[in-house]
């Protein structure tokens, strides 16, 4: 089972529901992917979650593949927020 | 990097066809109706040179690694969008007026970022194109006007829909060397003198419209354009000295229709081909691009006004009076609203798929809008402090006639500390600053203030403004207003 680190943006005024995409993106792949806390333990990829596209959080320093999302967009690519879950799942999926 | 006179130079080499009032304007340097405008532009290039300036005038391109003038950069961080503002209020507090060059640097970006989208989604080549063509304008360091503006007809109708089928620019053939294109730009800012012009389409396109969904770069003095100078406020004084206020560096951008006549265009040049559902999104980024340098450009010519309001009150003998500065604090503060806004979207701005930088959409459609309010407010006061014989003074020739200028300047004479040249130079600033064409531009340059509302409306996130307010009301989840 691989461990993705997760860390979220402050959330100030956000274009998307990041709790609601990491919560359903957890039940998706629960049996998988065992999901940490980014300052807490070794994990394989880094997911920053980001409710727009400001993308305020601070990229913690690790060396291995990051997935950003920022508002509507993964890793810098539009993608509406209907997509989001599934398109990381793929994103996941093909770094795994 | 070009000096200004370089500049200056360079367009003596082109074959620019531009008429006024009928007559074909040669040659296009040295022209009274020209010259203000390719003196302000020439600043974008001097600045360049000084050291006291090249901070923000000069950057890195991140293709070539040299140093180039900021005007012809693709922002790569959240500092270049900043410093990109801050270098538009330094030009235009030294100008008074619009240095056109803004246009094509955020047609540049706009392009740049949409033709990597299309690529990575369409699998076509535009962007490679872009970035050969971004290359040779760092190289020459040229000029390049932003063309978006379509005369567009029937408002209430769509490109494909219009009565005459020329009222929107579009494609009339493709060959296997390039592409024909039909049509004409409007109220192109700095277009006859400029190297080059960048055209994009003027609005979102549906499928009909295929042929509207055009972006290419054309040297302005390409065979089958015209370019037709508009009129301006007051542009019969571009021939006399006082009178016209601004004299170095006029005011506004030396507007025009440029017609382009069966103009043909190399494929190497052409960056968007019938790919209609990308127009939305061009549009969307170059108006964010453009609408986030109001509160740069607009609070430079801001301080100008200012800082006259405050030298006239005082020409006047009435600078002490409370009111007046008061009045003066108020400027300010508008004037420094305008800028916060056009920082904060610099500052909230992010990074597209191409790497490329762009402006918070949000805050930046929220600075264009301010600016079509504040200016008018700013330029209010100050006509208010000025007095009224900004309207009714006589002319520099009877100012300056053996029988008449004694009188006037004997009766237009304020406080007795200053000779009456200096209040008329000030009121003639004035006048021609606050008013007329010089406005205009605040209320319809990068959008008219309906364009940004139904921005803000878009990018405002009412749903998550609902929910706050649900969720302390102790309303239900489930229930939400949709
Ligand atoms: C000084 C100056 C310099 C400029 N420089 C450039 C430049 O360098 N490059 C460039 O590309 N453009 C330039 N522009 C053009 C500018 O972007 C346009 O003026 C602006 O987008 C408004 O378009 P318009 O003038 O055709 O006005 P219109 O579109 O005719 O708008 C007039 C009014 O009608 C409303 N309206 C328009 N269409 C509709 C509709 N379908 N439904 C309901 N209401 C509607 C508008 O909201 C507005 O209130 C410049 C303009 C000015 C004044």
């Amino acid at each position: 089972m691989i461990k993705i680190g997760v860390k979220f943006c402050g959330n100030c005024n956000p274009d998307i529901d990041t709790k609601k995409l990491f919560l359903n993106l957890r039940n998706g792949l629960k049996e998988s992917i065992e999901f940490v806390y980014w300052e807490q333990d070794a994990y394989e990829i880094l997911l920053v979650l980001n409710g727009c596209n400001v993308a305020c959080a601070e990229h913690p320093i690790f060396m291995g593949t990051s997935i950003i999302i920022a508002g509507e967009t993964l890793d810098y690519v539009s993608i509406i927020e209907e997509d989001l879950l599934l398109e990381i799942e793929r994103k996941i999926e093909k770094l795994k | 990097m070009k000096t200004g006179q370089e500049y200056i130079e360079s367009l003596k080499d082109l074959k620019t066809e531009v008429y006024f009032e009928t007559a074909k304007i040669e040659p296009l340097v040295g022209h009274p109706l020209l010259q203000p405008h390719i003196n302000a532009a020439a600043v974008t290039y001097d600045f360049a040179h000084d050291p006291l300036y090249e901070d923000l005038a000069t950057t890195t391109s991140h293709l070539t690694g040299k140093k180039i003038n900021r005007f012809t950069h693709i922002h790569q961080n959240k500092d270049d969008l900043v410093k990109k503002v801050k270098l538009l209020r330094l030009i235009a507090q030294q100008t008074g007026s619009c240095f056109q060059r803004c246009v094509g640097f955020d047609a540049l970006n706009a392009v740049y970022s949409t033709t990597f989208d299309m690529d990575q989604k369409l699998g076509t080549d535009y962007h490679k194109r872009l970035v050969d063509y971004l290359l040779y304008v760092q190289e020459n360091d040229l000029m390049i006007a932003g063309a978006m503006t379509d005369p567009k007809g029937d408002r209430g109708l769509g490109p494909s829909e219009q009565a005459d089928p020329d009222l929107f620019v579009r494609i009339v053939e493709k060959n296997d060397k390039g592409i024909i294109i039909r049509g004409a730009k409007a109220h192109m800012t700095g277009m006859v003198n400029s190297h080059e012009m960048l055209i994009m389409p003027t609005g979102a396109m549906k499928d009909a419209d295929k042929d509207y969904a055009v972006a290419c770069a054309i040297p302005v003095d390409a065979p089958g354009i015209i370019h037709i100078f508009g009129r301006q406020t007051n542009d019969k004084r571009k021939f006399d000295e006082m009178d016209q206020g601004n004299t170095k560096y006029g005011i506004v951008g030396g507007e025009c229709l440029t017609v382009l006549e069966d103009v043909f265009v190399p494929w190497n040049r052409v960056f968007m081909c019938g790919e209609y559902e990308f127009a939305g999104s061009l549009v969307e980024r170059f108006a964010t691009l453009h609408r986030q340098n109001y509160g740069g450009c607009k609070a430079g010519v801001s301080d100008v006004v200012t800082g006259a309001t405050a030298a006239i009150a005082e020409y006047n003998g009435a600078a002490k009076a409370s009111h007046i500065k008061d009045k003066l604090v108020e400027m300010i503060h508008l004037t420094e609203t305008l800028y916060c806004c056009s920082i904060a979207c610099s500052q909230e701005g992010g990074k597209l798929a191409s790497g490329a930088y762009y402006p918070n959409a949000l805050l930046g459609n929220v600075v264009k809008q301010n600016v079509t309010r504040y200016i008018y407010e700013i330029d209010r006061i100050c006509q208010d402090i000025a007095g009224g014989f900004i309207a009714t003074l006589p002319s520099e020739k009877d100012f300056n006639d053996e029988k008449l200028g004694g009188y006037i300047k004997k009766y237009f004479a304020g406080k007795a500390d200053y000779p009456t040249e200096h209040r008329y130079r000030m009121a003639r600033l004035i006048e021609n600053m606050t008013g007329g064409t010089a406005l205009v531009e605040s209320m319809h340059g990068a959008g008219s203030p309906q364009a940004q509302r139904i921005m803000l409306l878009r990018s405002g996130n009412l749903l998550h403004k609902v929910k706050l307010a649900q969720k302390l009301a102790g309303i239900t989840t489930d229930n939400l207003v949709k």
